[in-house]
């Protein structure tokens, strides 16, 4: 489990984390959102203990993290950055076979060999499991890299915008296989995402960072309120529920609220006083 | 040779019939060449079909490439060894110990240029390159030049060069630590600090050696440039003990293997990349010593070493990698030093053949990188 504790991070001048403290839940996807810049990469990075933070803690377990050793903390947290580097010249299930370093020390034991199968089927790469990785889509690397990840076998997963640059079809089916995780593993997945609907539809908690502040932290049924996303991306925009999701239609948005305001100032109604814009 | 269009078009251009029978001709001569060299690729098609069986072959195994490549390093050195060998009683313990600081000097830059690789992350870059041989020559100089005549063990090559080794070691952990380890800085950076510091430590050198002492000048005046010929055997023993304990600070294979993913990707594995940075970095400073008192200045032979090695060895694999990069080393070396003694016969500096194909391979490797990046 997770506990951030007055983080502050700034580069150079630029306050990037403002003394932000909150706790995360175990056993659920949890997604950091904000706008670019809002600093949620940066937390993530400092609880993967990429970054160093000016001040604060991080409790993992009620323990400092800084007091475990690296080793340790690899068997309970798994993370991955935004964008992986790939010039060396490795296969599919040798890249995955990396995920079972902390556990093995580079022998490959009999159990780690199937963990390792267990994450090629899981994430279904294992009909590429022999390719290169140089000769893989942009959706089927991120895959791979994600099966790494699940071969470290951790309880805690922490993802860097893992649906950057895919398409619809890659990304909703890396969400489902991520949910399927935490629905028969009880993971806990923390994960950072740009699409407002993707967080909406398959995590049990958002947390929003605006300008390097904790602004709220709400299952998706409370955060998808026009003046929430209003306040945190400063969008105008429309909710909508489709089976059971919420989602938030923000393209094209402010055309029809203007129309709207127009009504309001020449009527004066109050239909459109209670709708918020 | 010309194509069918740009032909038609030197033809419409030129009317007169005896051009225009000059150029049928040369047209039906290039497509009889054209037939022969057909037939000769369908003559020849099984062999290169059996050429890429083989490597294929190899490919998947690359203990064999470390195999071939160790036959055909024994060979040169039999050849180095054997052949012409005069009466002189000498004459074979001469051509040994001038072998020993060749393997010395191949296991210290293979070793130094492929663990710093992996911890840059970047294929074009060497200790060599981003000036680490620099460095030391300057520290040596330092050391002459500031506190030769107070103490005299200084003086001594043994004592300077154990001296200079020790601020080298703590000279690079000041320079590149930071930039190895506070995350990616990119290798361009690295590159630009390292040509710049390459060239400030030269330049101060020079200047140094300018208002040294010439007689004591000569003393560090060997090692700036690559010579095998008069290998000293005292200073080859604490330089093959230093070379090892530099070799056992380096983290293991395995961790490398780790440590080649790339930072993030290492701490997330449980790899603490600090201290595997400080290690690497302690590695390279003594590995660059030894190899620059032994050998002198060999700036691109680490380049082609690691390069070569990683296109023979078609893995990721340190425990391959390392050694393949070693004998690659070795047989450049081995084979510079042959034809140097054998077919040139005056003793030029190998440092310049080697530098001259290894700076022609440089070149090549920027302009593929810049080419894969499109």
């Amino acid at each position: 489990m997770f506990e951030i504790q007055n983080i502050t991070k700034k580069y150079g001048t630029r306050t990037v984390l403002d003394d932000v403290s909150l706790s995360f839940k175990t056993g659920q996807i949890t997604s950091l959102v904000g706008a670019n810049g809002a600093g949620k990469s940066t937390l993530l990075s400092i609880m993967a203990c990429f970054l160093k933070q000016d001040s604060g803690e991080i409790l993992f377990e009620g323990k400092n993290i800084k007091d475990f050793k690296n080793v340790e903390i690899a068997k309970k947290v798994a993370s991955l950055r935004q964008s992986n580097s790939y010039n060396i010249r490795i296969t599919v299930r040798e890249l995955v076979a990396f995920g079972r370093f902390p556990h093995s020390k580079g022998r490959l034991k009999k159990e780690d060999e199937a963990i390792i199968d267990k994450s090629l089927d899981y994430m279904m790469i294992t009909s590429m499991q022999h390719k290169y990785i140089d000769q893989l889509s942009g959706g089927e690397r991120q895959r791979v890299f994600i099966a790494m990840i699940l071969a470290q076998d951790t309880d805690h997963i922490l993802l860097d915008e893992p649906l950057n640059n895919l398409d619809m079809k890659q990304s909703s089916s890396i969400m489902k296989n991520l949910r399927n995780i935490v629905d028969e593993t009880k993971k806990t997945i923390i994960i950072v995402v740009h699409d407002i609907n993707c967080a909406s539809c398959y995590s049990e908690e958002i947390v929003a960072l605006k300008n390097g502040k904790l602004v709220l932290q709400a299952s998706p049924e409370k955060f998808m309120r026009e003046e929430v996303i209003k306040e945190i991306f400063d969008v105008d925009c429309k909710i909508a529920a489709v089976d059971g999701n919420k989602i938030c239609v923000y393209h094209n948005c402010e055309k029809r609220a203007d129309e709207t305001n127009i009504v309001k100032h020449s009527h004066g109604c109050t239909e459109c006083a209670d709708k918020p814009l | 040779m010309l194509s069918k269009d740009e032909l038609s078009e030197i033809q419409e251009e030129e009317f007169s019939p005896k051009e225009e029978k000059l150029k049928s001709k040369i047209r039906r001569f290039f497509s009889k060449i054209n037939a022969i060299f057909k037939i000769i690729t369908a003559f020849l098609a099984p062999f290169f079909a059996r050429i890429n069986a083989i490597k294929a072959f190899i490919g998947k195994r690359p203990w064999l490439v470390l195999v071939i490549l160790f036959g055909i390093l024994v060979l040169f050195i039999v050849l180095f060894l054997f052949v012409r060998i005069g009466d002189e009683p000498h004459e074979l313990l001469h051509r040994s110990l001038t072998l020993a600081a060749i393997l010395l000097v191949a296991i210290c830059v293979g070793y130094s240029t492929v663990v710093f690789q992996t911890v840059t992350g970047a294929r074009i870059l060497t200790p060599a390159v981003l000036g680490f041989e620099n460095i030391y020559l300057f520290l040596r100089t330092f050391m002459l030049f500031a506190f030769a005549g107070s103490i005299a063990f200084l003086e001594t090559n043994e004592g300077n060069f154990v001296i200079s080794f020790v601020a080298m070691v703590i000279f690079s952990l000041l320079i590149f630590l930071p930039l190895l380890t506070k995350g990616s800085k990119g290798v361009y950076i690295l590159l630009l600090v390292g040509i710049i510091l390459s060239t400030l430590f030269a330049s101060l050198t020079s200047f140094m050696q300018w208002l040294i002492d010439p007689e004591r000048f000569m003393t560090i005046q060997a090692d700036m440039f690559a010579s095998f010929t008069q290998p000293d055997i005292l200073l080859m023993i604490i330089s093959g003990g230093i070379a090892a304990l530099g070799i056992g600070f380096a983290p293991s294979a395995r961790k490398l293997d780790v440590i080649s993913l790339g930072r993030e990707n290492a701490i997330s594995l449980g790899v603490n990349h600090k201290i595997a940075g400080l290690r690497i970095l302690i590695t390279v400073a003594a590995l660059v010593a030894v190899s620059t008192i032994v050998v002198g200045t060999v700036m691109f032979l680490g380049l082609i070493a690691a390069n070569l090695a990683y296109q023979f060895i078609k893995s990721y694999k340190h425990i391959y990698t390392i050694p393949a990069a070693i004998l690659v080393g070795a047989i450049a070396l081995v084979v510079g030093q042959f034809f140097m003694r054998e077919v040139f016969t005056i003793n030029i500096n190998i440092a310049i053949i080697i530098n001259f194909f290894g700076g022609i391979y440089f070149i090549f490797l920027l302009l593929r990188s810049r080419k894969k990046e499109k």
